[in-house]
C-alpha cells in the first residue's frame, strides 16, 4: 500500500465492491460506487482545468456525496480544503480568498452562502463552480460548469496521478488569533501513518459500524471517515437532527447498531444530563471514543456505569500534528469523581515532550509546555511562513525530521509515565469540541462599530458547554446596546459555536495596575454571576 | 385562554431577554438559520418548563416542534393542556 489517502477505497472496491461503506439515512454507497462515481469526477475536475496542487474547496455537509467528492479531488491530484458552510459568508469569504481555489463543489444547501461569498470576489479570482446534485446550479451569482447528472459520460477508471505520499491532501482552517483562520496542510503520509495506526488500536473490521459524526472542517471527521474505510466497515452518518435532541441521538445508535461511537464531551455531557440513556443500553457498542476537549470526570463515571460492556478510550492532539497524538483508553470506572483522566500516551510513531522556555525537559511532575514530533506533524500553515516559524520549531535532539509544534498546551507526566493535560498557555479555548481563539471573537466584537471596548473570556463551567464564551463590553455611545442586538450583530461575522453566551456591560472595562485589562478581574465577575 | 399568537410573542420576548437570541419574525426557520442548536435547545426547554409550568418529555419531543416560534406555541399550548 503505498500512502495515498484514496487508495483504500480503491482497495475495499477490488475486493468487496458490494459492500454498503457509507450510510446517511435512506441514502447508501458501497465501495464500487464510491470507486467509480470518484473517478468518474476526478475526470470532471481535470476537465474542469484542475492541475496537479490546485485546491478545491467544499460547500457539502457530511455526506456521502462529499465522501466521493473528498476521494475525487485526490484522485485529481489536487488538495481538498473543507468549509464549514453554517459560517457565515464574511469568514468563508476569508478562508476562500487565502487558499484561491481553482474549483468549488457545493449542492443546493450551500447556494445562499456560495452566492454571498463569490459576490465579493473579484471576476479574476472566481473558481469553477461544480454541483454535486442532479440539476445544475443557476443564480445571478453563479453558474455551475457541470453537475452529478455529467458523471455517467466520463471514464470509470481512475486518472493517471503522480502524487506522492508527501504531497498535500488537504487544508484544515482553524480559528486564527488575530480575527483570520489559519489553514493547516496535511499530507498524505500524515493522515495514512495515523489511519493505519488508529485501525490497528482500536481493532476496526469490516463488521464494524462507525459513527459519522463532526462535520467535515474538524479533523475528527478525517478519523471516521478514513478508519471506516480502510477496514471496509461501514460509516453511519449522524442526522442533523439527532444533534439538537438526546433522546434521538440514543435511538440512531441504537437503531443503527452502532458498535464504534465518536463524540465529543460537550456533546456526552448534554446526553447525560438529560437521561438519554438507560442501562446496559446499546448492546452492540463495543467502544466509546471522545477526543477534542477535557470529559469532566463525574460525566466519565456516569456513562462507565450505564455502559459497563463499552470499553472509553480517550483522544487527544491538535489539528497541526493530524487528528490524535496520544490516547488513552480507561482501565476501570474511576471512583473519585476528582480523579484526572490522563491524554495518555504518545501514539505509534509520535513523540509528546514537556519542555521549559529553553526547551530542555522538565523532570517529571513538573508543568511546562507540551511539545509534539513524529509522523503527524503538519507541513506547514498555509501560505503563512511567520506563524508557522512562531510554533513549528526546529531542534537539534528530536527524532524524524528534528522538528517540533509548540502546542499551548501545558502538561505533565505523571509518577505513572503518561501524560496529564492541564490547560492552555494562551487565549485559546475549547468549547463544544471548538477550537476558538478568543482573539478571533475581539476582532469581531470590535469590528461592529457600536462598542468602545470588550474583552471575552472563556470560563469553565464544568457543564455540558465546557468553557463558556463571556463577553465584557463597553458601548460606544451613551444609548447603549443591548446583549441581542449584538449577538444578533455579531452573528453576520461568527459562526454560531463563537458567538458569546454570557454578556456584561461596562461603563469602562476593569484595568490592572499597569493599565492592561484586567481579564482575571472579568473572569470572576462572569464567574460570581453564574454562581447567584 | 392564551391564543396561539399570544404564545408566540411571548416566546419572541423569552428568546431575546433570556437567550439573547432575536427572532426577525413569527415564522423565521429556527432550525435552518442555526437560530436554536443543541446548546439553545437545552437552555430553551429549561425556559419553557420554568415560563409554563410543565415539565418536557424528552421522549416525545421531535425537533419539528421547534421550526418556528409558531410550532413552539403548538408544543407549549398542548404540554400545558
Amino acid at each position: 500500500m503505498t500512502h495515498l489517502l484514496q487508495r483504500y477505497a480503491t482497495s475495499q472496491a477490488a475486493t468487496r465492491p458490494d459492500a454498503i461503506g457509507i450510510i446517511a439515512g435512506k441514502r447508501t454507497l458501497t465501495y464500487a460506487q464510491l470507486e467509480e462515481q470518484s473517478n468518474q469526477l476526478a475526470h470532471l475536475i481535470l476537465q474542469s482545468g484542475c492541475k496537479r496542487g490546485d485546491r478545491v474547496c467544499l460547500f457539502l455537509n457530511k455526506s456521502p456525496s462529499a465522501v466521493v467528492a473528498m476521494h475525487a479531488i485526490m484522485k485529481a491530484d489536487c488538495v481538498y480544503v473543507p468549509i464549514d458552510i453554517s459560517s457565515p459568508a464574511t469568514r468563508v469569504q476569508r478562508i476562500v480568498e487565502s487558499c484561491r481555489p481553482r474549483l468549488i463543489l457545493a449542492d443546493s444547501s450551500a447556494i445562499k452562502l456560495l452566492n454571498a461569498v463569490l459576490a465579493e470576489l473579484a471576476n479574476n479570482q472566481r473558481p469553477v463552480i461544480g454541483c454535486m446534485d442532479s440539476t445544475a446550479i443557476e443564480t445571478d451569482e453563479c453558474r455551475s460548469s457541470f453537475d452529478a447528472s455529467d458523471l455517467h459520460h466520463m471514464k470509470a477508471t481512475a486518472p493517471d496521478s503522480s502524487n506522492g505520499p508527501d504531497d498535500p491532501v488537504h487544508i484544515l482552517f482553524t480559528s486564527g488569533s488575530t480575527g483570520t483562520p489559519k489553514g493547516v496542510v496535511l499530507s498524505h503520509r500524515n493522515v495514512t501513518h495515523f489511519i493505519d495506526w488508529i485501525r490497528e488500536y482500536l481493532g476496526i473490521t469490516s463488521d464494524d459500524k462507525l459513527s459519522g459524526h463532526p462535520p467535515l472542517h474538524f479533523d475528527l471527521s478525517t478519523l471516521d471517515i478514513f478508519t471506516t474505510i480502510s477496514a471496509g466497515a461501514q460509516l453511519h452518518m449522524v442526522p442533523a437532527m439527532a444533534n439538537l435532541l438526546p433522546n434521538l441521538m440514543a435511538k440512531f445508535i441504537r437503531d443503527s447498531e452502532l458498535t464504534q461511537w465518536l463524540s465529543v464531551p460537550s456533546a456526552l455531557t448534554l446526553m447525560a444530563r438529560s437521561d438519554a440513556v438507560g442501562e446496559n443500553d446499546f448492546p452492540c457498542l463495543r467502544r466509546l471514543i471522545w477526543g477534542g476537549e477535557t470529559f469532566p470526570t463525574p460525566t466519565l463515571i456516569h456513562w462507565m456505569n450505564r455502559l459497563p460492556h463499552v470499553q472509553f478510550t480517550n483522544l487527544y492532539g491538535p489539528t497541526e500534528t493530524t487528528i490524535a497524538s496520544s490516547y488513552y483508553t480507561v482501565p476501570k470506572c474511576p471512583t473519585d469523581p476528582l480523579q484526572k483522566i490522563p491524554i495518555g500516551q504518545a501514539c505509534d510513531g509520535e513523540e509528546l515532550s514537556v519542555l521549559d522556555a529553553n526547551l530542555n525537559a522538565v523532570p517529571q511532575g513538573t508543568q511546562g509546555d507540551l511539545y509534539i514530533s513524529g509522523q503527524g506533524l503538519s507541513l506547514e500553515y498555509w501560505e503563512d511562513p511567520n506563524k508557522s516559524a512562531e510554533v513549528f520549531l526546529t531542534t537539534g535532539d528530536t527524532p524524524s525530521s528534528g522538528k517540533i509544534y509548540r502546542t499551548g498546551d501545558l502538561a505533565y507526566v505523571g509518577d505513572d509515565g503518561l501524560f496529564y493535560f492541564l490547560g492552555r498557555n494562551d487565549s485559546q479555548i475549547k468549547s463544544r469540541g471548538y477550537r476558538i481563539e478568543l482573539g478571533e471573537i475581539e476582532t469581531a466584537m470590535n469590528a461592529l462599530g457600536t462598542l468602545k471596548d470588550c474583552a471575552v473570556i472563556g470560563v469553565p463551567t464544568g457543564g455540558y458547554e465546557g468553557t463558556a464564551i463571556c463577553c465584557a463590553f463597553v458601548p460606544e455611545t451613551d444609548d447603549g446596546v443591548s446583549p441581542e442586538t449584538l449577538r444578533s450583530n455579531a452573528s453576520k461575522l461568527l459562526p454560531s459555536y463563537m458567538i458569546p453566551a454570557r454578556w456584561l456591560c461596562f461603563g469602562s472595562l476593569p484595568k490592572t495596575g499597569n493599565g492592561k485589562t484586567d481579564r482575571r478581574k472579568i473572569k470572576e465577575l462572569f464567574e460570581s454571576e453564574n454562581t447567584n | 385562554m392564551k391564543t396561539e399568537t399570544n404564545v408566540s410573542h411571548e416566546l419572541r420576548s423569552i428568546f431575546s431577554t433570556q437567550l439573547s437570541i432575536e427572532i426577525p419574525t413569527l415564522d423565521t426557520d429556527l432550525l435552518d438559520t442555526g437560530l436554536i442548536d443543541s446548546l439553545t435547545m437545552v437552555d430553551l426547554l429549561t425556559h419553557l418548563e420554568n415560563n409554563y409550568g410543565f415539565t418536557v418529555v424528552m421522549e416525545d419531543l421531535d425537533p419539528e416542534y421547534f421550526r418556528t416560534l409558531q410550532t413552539i406555541a403548538e408544543y407549549v399550548q398542548r404540554s400545558c393542556a
